[in-house]
């Protein structure tokens, strides 16, 4: 609800605690559920959770509302980044694997049939640079200029990335007798 | 077909990621909440500070006006040794009064007791002009200088603060006192021949230049 959450936001800004933890509670699993995504480390997700959520309420004087879902995306940007950023702490990202993206093909999927747990937990399988770059383009939908930026790699890179992690995703979900792809 | 299957992934991932989950969500609370709650700061030790910080500067204010006092009144001093050179070489009565005058109309010398400042310890006397003193009988000047010493004390009266503590100085009225002294066996008259001639029936007034 926008005006709640317009409500939501203008008590959190006058810093009640109560409205604080109404906000981190509303969020919280998700928030926790998304560093996993990216970190696959609990301990680590959890930082990242905290982190963020520090960041938030610090610059929440600072958002201004603009329309529906505008909040929401602000505060995945800020844990998404925070994530990343736990990512460098523990190795840098130094992903120069590139292919020729131009002649890379996807096949139209079929992920109805697919249980979304079972689909998380083939994400959480892959490779931590697949990952990262699969999360922030297929889920996130960040382009491969943003990933770049954002990871500090070429954009041929992040597309070759993705490719490969989509590959890995097509051929354990056909082990497990799931069709992926036509 | 790619946007469709990004799409169909988000949406599932994304709905998994909206189901409950055990973790130590509360714990992470408490730490986000020590975080993002303001520090009530102990102000205590800020006003110590500041109550030590204004006795020192009020004790270091006192000092310096102390100070301040004690640098008046050795100026004062100063002011009245530039007279003493003049009124010790006048030679006469009259110049001595006058001086006391111009002493105890001086601003800085109000206070002061003009008798007590004509040679303060900064005056040098054996660097005074040389003066030819003559030999007299005291008991027969004695007269002449009770009157003398009649006038200025009057003066003296009027104000007198006791000079005490002065570092440096000796004390000022053994110093007056010489030089009254001084000032009063110099330069008398010989008498005049035909009285010399009678002494033994002649009173002898000796009398200043």
């Amino acid at each position: 609800m926008p005006v709640d959450e317009i409500e939501l936001i203008r008590k959190c800004k006058k810093g009640d605690p109560k409205v604080q933890k109404q906000l981190f509670d509303c969020y919280a699993d998700r928030f926790f559920r998304l560093a996993v995504r990216y970190l696959k480390d609990v301990a680590e997700a959890e930082d990242a959770v905290m982190l963020a959520f520090i960041k938030i309420f610090g610059n929440l004087k600072k958002f201004t509302y603009r329309d529906k879902g505008s909040f929401e995306s602000w505060m995945y940007k800020i844990l998404v980044n925070e994530a990343l950023m736990a990512l460098r702490r523990r190795h840098n990202f130094f992903l120069t694997e590139t292919l020729d993206a131009e002649k890379l093909e996807h096949d139209s999927v079929v992920l109805l049939d697919i249980d979304a747990g079972y689909l998380y937990e083939l994400i959480l399988d892959l490779p931590e640079g697949y990952r990262t770059v699969f999360n922030l383009f297929t889920i996130e939908g960040y382009d491969h200029g943003e990933i770049a930026e954002l990871l500090g790699i070429n954009e041929s890179t992040s597309r070759s990335q993705l490719f490969k992690a989509k590959q890995i995703l097509k051929r354990k979900i056909n082990q497990e007798g799931f069709h992926y792809g036509t | 077909m790619e946007p469709d299957f990004n799409n169909l992934l988000a949406k599932k991932i994304r709905s998994v990621e909206q189901q409950r989950i055990s973790w130590n969500k509360s714990e992470v609370w408490l730490k986000i909440n020590d975080q993002i709650t303001p520090v009530k700061k102990t102000y205590t030790l800020y006003y110590y500070a500041a109550a030590v910080l204004f006795l020192l500067l009020f004790n270091a204010y006192q000092l310096e006006n102390e100070q301040t006092v004690l640098l008046n009144k050795f100026s004062s001093y100063e002011t009245s040794t530039t007279q003493v050179p003049e009124i010790l070489t006048a030679g006469n009565e009259a110049d001595l009064v006058s001086s006391k005058k111009i002493i105890s109309s001086t601003p800085s010398m109000h206070h002061v007791k003009p008798e007590n400042n004509l040679a303060l310890s900064s005056v040098d006397l054996q660097h005074l002009p040389h003066q030819e003193y003559l030999e007299v009988n005291q008991e027969e000047v004695t007269p002449a200088r009770q009157t003398e010493l009649t006038t200025s004390t009057e003066v003296a009266k009027e104000k007198i603060i006791p000079i005490v503590g002065v570092i440096g100085l000796s004390d000022p009225r053994e110093i007056v006192s010489q030089a009254k002294r001084k000032k009063l066996f110099r330069k008398l008259e010989t008498p005049e021949k035909e009285y010399v001639d009678r002494l033994n029936n002649t009173i002898i007034i000796a009398r200043s230049k």
